[in-house]
């Protein structure tokens, strides 16, 4: 921002005087155009809190609320870096959910599956088959 | 990113969730071993706040509403919550409706849903 009229400035004013650009007025700019509201990324934070079982997923919801809190006061970076760490939050919990649910099959086949889950089988087995 | 790469992944996602709806409606998750059990509850031994999300859409799939709501009543109440969602981002309901989305996906409703998640999660370990 600060340098952009620099180069021209100096190449056509050979001998001149140089008198420093006015330091950039950042505040009227951003409020006279505010950037677009980022996603928050709400509903699919509250998705992977329920199906994906890890609470990773309030993780990204707190970040979600703090996307509008933020933007709403007039952050508009910490808006947009909010709604990155939602974002994040978010894929880590999908991917923490598949890793585990891959995990879990795996334990399956081999029969390592804890304690639990034998019994369920047993009851199964002399109860109801289906 | 490219609009084919773009329609590719929405069908794998489409494909994902036809099968694992399948799946879901034939086998019972009660029953089956094959169903992986929340990492938090067995970790910690109280229910995370999306413990019975798999039996209650395996209810939900059987019409089976009543028992659904015993086992997560929030996956049941959200559901719809989130289907608004995708029709907001996905479906052009942004531009047609932008006050539902001002309203259901803003500032005060984010922190509402945020207490109601982790109300819901302290009450349905203390009940």
């Amino acid at each position: 921002m600060e340098n952009q009229n620099n180069p021209d400035q100096q190449d056509n004013s050979y001998g001149k005087i140089h008198t420093p650009p006015p330091p950039p007025i950042q505040e009227p700019t951003v409020n006279d155009v505010p950037p677009l509201k980022p996603s928050n990324w709400l509903w699919q934070s509250i998705l992977v809190t329920i199906l994906c079982c890890i609470p990773f997923g309030i993780v990204a919801i707190i970040y979600a609320t703090k996307v509008d809190s933020f933007y709403f006061r007039g952050q508009y970076e910490e808006a947009e870096r909010s709604a990155q760490k939602a974002k994040m939050w978010v894929f880590i919990s999908i991917g923490a959910a598949l890793l585990y649910v891959i995990l879990w099959i795996i334990m399956f086949l081999t029969g390592n599956l804890p304690e639990y889950m034998e019994n369920i089988i047993e009851n199964n087995a002399s109860g109801y088959n289906f | 990113m490219h609009k084919g790469v773009k329609i590719g992944i929405g069908a794998a996602i489409i494909l994902l969730i036809i099968a694992a709806l399948y799946i879901f409606y034939t086998f019972n998750p009660e029953m089956q071993p094959l169903f992986p059990k929340c990492p938090f509850l067995l970790a910690t031994g109280y229910e995370c706040p999306g413990c019975g999300s798999q039996r209650a859409i395996h209810s939900l799939l059987h019409f089976n509403v009543g028992a659904a709501l015993r086992y997560n009543a929030f996956m049941v109440l959200a559901l719809p919550y989130i289907f608004l969602g995708i029709y907001q981002e996905y479906l052009g309901g942004k531009k047609r409706h932008p006050k539902i989305g001002k309203f259901f996906f803003g500032r005060w409703s984010a922190i509402a849903i945020l207490l109601i998640i982790v109300a819901f999660w302290v009450g349905r370990n203390l009940i």
